[in-house]
């Protein structure tokens, strides 16, 4: 599938339950809404679930007037549904929605059913989609050229750095960065994108007014603030219970053009994004890692069995996705010799300090001066680790900017 | 007829003047000794009978009545035993000349047979008698130098309850114990050498830096990195106990008993590791007598707590106080008790409980949720005193094998010395136990420093008591190299040491 574009939906998964075949243009999105919210409130309508009962009754509303028999039409049925069923038409479906529109309100966000306007148009071209989103932030941000960044939880400072370069250069040419606000690197994309100026947007294993990780409740404040949006298919205030990573994953995979995957070790969950990126058609690329190095072997794995297109350099990575790199403000940075030094090193091999005492023969304690004063002016990030890594920033001080293959 | 005899109660590691008051009246025969005097001291009564016995002496068959003044102080130890028997031979007019007595403490526990033996606790004891205007000590022989390390105090050691007796009867004079004297301050370098500790450079530094200034230090990286060794080497660092810390150090040692009997001043700055399943009073002090902890041992020196997430979390937050006020206070119903506790902490832990997370080649098997509960165990406010963090990796084979230049304990002590010295010429203190917010940031600050201080605690998010703790660090940076002034490179290095701001 290497270099499928993924402009529609792959012809032939009809069979596996899709809406292909399906005209939701000959449904009215008013009437139908309350229909489109309660229904997917019921445990075991996903979005597959939900296409079937479409095609099976025609409209959401007609599904709904069937009663308990719809769920016979379901492949799997959950214990709890019939119950839940049974308790949502007991307080009747307009009240329902009219509960959970302003729920969705209170957490800051809207509903969006497949039906409306803003449906982001890359995951309308999936298939199966998700029938309902609630969206905090602007919704228009996830129309444009779209690029998923994933990884592992427990990044390295190489992985962090590579997140936080790739997320830069696709912030700054007007790409929308895409995760799923993850500790890790998630987060580090996504900090990376607000921080060039650039749209992230986060989709959220948890409903809008429960972020998770907890942590990160600020970082999505940020993501809203600066023009991008969090994504939940989950219904606020009404389904606790545990984070929901694979509908999440799937989500991320539907909205992006690409996934990228940065760092990810045997059994990540960025893999399963790939898989599902695999499903939709989406280009998907592995940043490479050291063949010894845990946290990247799910990585270099996917790009041996030609899962995944290999990343080489941020530049190649907008080259291939067909992105023009974004203006860069060039600050003139003087250096002194031991800092210049020090920064060269670094450029030809991020390294501990002790790697570089050998390489640079300084003294520890100017040495470690001279990575403080090179990580104020934003020139060296540590990534909390011991080891230390140039900035983007610093590679272009270093390196002519060029078309990189 | 009533007598008073001299002697002195520990109260945490302080001594305490006591009176014993003997009173010997008609009545039924009895012994009785009140003024909350604990079990050691109620027993006193059998030893006592049978030492007077045993030393030609007689308890007289009359109703004897024993106070402990002041009687609202509880008092235990078994160092009454003399005092009791003397006052009870001076009440019963078996000795008759009390010149001596009136001038005289005496302090020590009788054996059945009459001999007097030491107890712990001698040298605050003779320090408390000497600063309450009492001339004269009377201890156990084997006691006499420890007491003797009291300048101005006249101390005799007596073998016996006889030879006490004649001395005070001035019969037969017991000659005043030689001055002890400090030892002379050049122990063998102890724990292992710098030189053992292969490669991790910034570590070694951040111990350097910790050590010149008193900092606290803390090291986090896997197993077997090396943290124990190197944090090891602090004990051989550090230069010896000044004059008046040996004497205050040395008491803290005699009231737990600690101290060598032969050599009772100590000279070694104390170096103190206790395991991590030590009980919080153990670590801070306390126990039904109060006694001092590990923290009150390792005053003035160093406090190692090696796998520090390994330790009672509630025994982890006793040494908040210390850490910021230098003393411990431990409250009780009748009343609150000071001991003192300023010492350099150095930590080391791993980042997680299986020891590898963040490790290049090997992975870590903890869930998520379990590594950050193992790293919270450090309490936020612990992290706040803690002024140097170094994350230390498993070294790149390549740099492992072409080794950087490995300095000797003997050079850096060296450093560290003479970076202490200016410290204690310029402010009397090291830069370390400067109180929060008395550390003048315009002298030998240059303007240069303070503003990129500010302007460092802007681009990395620091909260002011972070920057405060910074410009300490900076200081000693300095110091260490002999700088008069802090420099803009010192200000960055100490930076270096700043830790994670959010993990």
């Amino acid at each position: 599938m290497i270099g499928v574009g993924a402009n529609g939906p792959v012809a032939g998964r009809s069979e596996h339950g899709g809406w292909s075949g399906f005209d939701l243009s000959a449904l009215d999105a008013r009437t139908e809404r309350p229909y489109w919210i309660v229904l997917s409130l019921v445990p075991g309508i996903g979005p597959v679930g939900f296409a079937r009962l479409l095609r099976r009754f025609g409209s959401a509303r007609a599904a709904w007037a069937a009663g308990s028999a719809l769920l016979s039409e379901l492949p799997r049925v959950p214990d709890d549904a019939a119950p839940a069923l049974a308790r949502l038409r007991q307080e009747g479906a307009s009240a329902v929605a009219a509960r959970v529109e302003l729920a969705s309100r209170r957490a800051g966000g809207t509903i969006i059913t497949a039906l409306d306007r803003p449906y982001p148009p890359a995951l309308g071209a999936s298939d199966p989609r998700p029938p309902v989103l609630y969206v905090a932030g602007d919704p228009a941000s996830m129309d444009g050229l779209c690029v998923a960044i994933v990884g592992t939880r427990r990044a390295t400072g190489y992985g962090r750095a590579c997140a936080a370069e790739i997320a830069d250069e696709l912030a700054r040419a007007g790409v929308t960065v895409v995760s799923g606000l993850a500790l890790g690197i998630d987060g580090q994309a996504h900090a990376a994108a607000v921080a060039a100026g650039g749209r992230s947007v986060a989709v959220l294993p948890s409903p809008l007014d429960r972020i998770y990780p907890p942590r990160h409740r600020g970082l999505a404040a940020r993501l809203v603030a600066s023009g991008g949006a969090l994504v939940s298919e989950l219904a606020p205030a009404h389904a606790p219970g545990k984070p929901d990573f694979a509908r999440r994953n799937r989500i991320i995979a539907g909205l992006a053009r690409a996934v990228v995957v940065i760092e990810a070790p045997d059994r990540s969950g960025a893999l399963l994004t790939a898989a599902a990126a695999h499903d939709y058609g989406r280009e998907v690329f592995a940043v490479p890692g050291p063949i010894d190095a845990i946290a990247s072997r799910g990585c270099n794995r996917l790009i041996a069995d030609h899962h995944a297109t290999i990343v080489t350099s941020a530049a190649g990575l907008l080259h291939r996705i067909g992105a023009q790199p974004g203006v860069r403000p060039v600050s003139v940075t003087s250096l002194s010799d031991s800092e210049g030094m020090v920064l060269n090193s670094l450029l030809q091999q991020p390294g501990s300090i002790e790697e570089l005492l050998g390489r640079t023969r300084l003294a520890t304690g100017p040495l470690a001066s001279t990575l403080t004063l090179l990580e104020a002016r934003g020139l060296v990030e540590s990534y909390g680790g011991a080891t230390f890594h140039p900035t983007l920033t610093a590679r272009r001080i270093g390196r002519p900017a060029g078309p990189v293959s | 007829m009533l007598a008073e005899t001299l002697s002195a109660s520990i109260v945490g590691v302080e001594g305490l003047p006591v009176r014993v008051e003997v009173d010997v009246a008609f009545g039924l025969p009895a012994l009785t000794i009140v003024g909350l005097a604990g079990s050691q001291v109620q027993e006193a009564r059998e030893r006592v009978r049978s030492a007077l016995r045993n030393s030609g002496f007689e308890l007289p068959a009359r109703r004897i009545t024993i106070n402990l003044s002041p009687a609202d102080l509880p008092k235990d130890g078994t160092g009454y035993d003399l005092p009791i028997a003397v006052g009870i031979l001076a009440a019963s007019g078996q000795l008759r000349s009390v010149d001596r007595l009136g001038k005289t403490a005496l302090v020590g526990e009788l054996g059945l047979d009459g001999a007097l033996r030491p107890v712990p606790g001698i040298m605050a004891l003779a320090a408390a008698s000497h600063a309450a205007g009492i001339s004269a000590l009377i201890v156990s022989r084997g006691a006499t130098s420890e007491a003797a390390a009291v300048t101005g105090l006249r101390v005799h050691g007596a073998d016996s309850l006889g030879e006490a007796v004649s001395h005070l009867a001035g019969v037969r004079d017991i000659a005043v114990a030689e001055p002890t004297r400090l030892p002379v301050s050049c122990a063998p370098r102890r724990g292992p050498d710098l030189e053992e500790v292969e490669g991790q450079s910034l570590a070694r530094r951040g111990l350097e830096i910790a050590l010149a200034g008193r900092h606290n230090l803390a090291l986090c990286g896997p197993p077997g990195i090396g943290k124990t060794l190197l944090l090891r080497c602090a004990a051989g660092l550090v230069p010896p106990l000044e004059d008046e810390e040996a004497i205050e150090v040395s008491r803290i040692y005699s009231v737990a008993g600690l101290l060598d009997r032969r050599a009772p001043l100590l000279r070694d700055r104390p170096f103190r590791a206790p395991h991590h399943t030590i009980s919080t009073q153990a670590l801070v002090g306390g126990g039904p007598r109060i006694r001092p902890g590990e923290a009150s041992l390792a005053h003035r020196g160093i406090l190692l707590l090696d796998e520090t997430l390994q330790f009672r979390s509630d025994a982890l937050d006793a040494l908040r106080e210390p850490l910021e006020g230098g003393s411990i206070t431990i409250a009780r119903v009748d009343g609150a008790l000071t001991m003192p506790a300023r010492f350099t902490l150095l930590a080391a832990f791993n980042p997680c409980p299986c020891g590898w997370r963040g490790a290049k080649r090997r992975p870590c098997t903890c869930e998520d949720a379990t590594a950050r509960r193992y790293a919270a165990r450090l309490s936020g406010p612990l992290r706040d005193r803690i002024d140097l963090w170094v994350t230390m990796a498993q070294p790149e084979p390549e740099t492992a094998a072409r080794g950087s230049v490995v300095e000797s304990s003997a050079a850096v002590a060296g450093r560290i010395a003479h970076a202490w010295r200016r410290q204690l010429r310029r402010q009397g203190v090291a830069n370390g136990d400067l109180p929060a917010g008395s550390l003048d940031l315009g002298r030998g600050f240059r303007a240069e420093a303070e503003g990129i201080l500010a302007q460092r605690g802007r681009q990395f998010g620091l909260s002011p008591r972070r920057l405060h703790r910074a410009a300490r660090v900076a200081r000693t940076v300095a110091d260490l190299e002999g700088a008069e002034e802090v420099t803009r490179e010192h200000v960055d290095e100490a930076l270096t040491y700043r830790g994670a701001v959010d993990a």
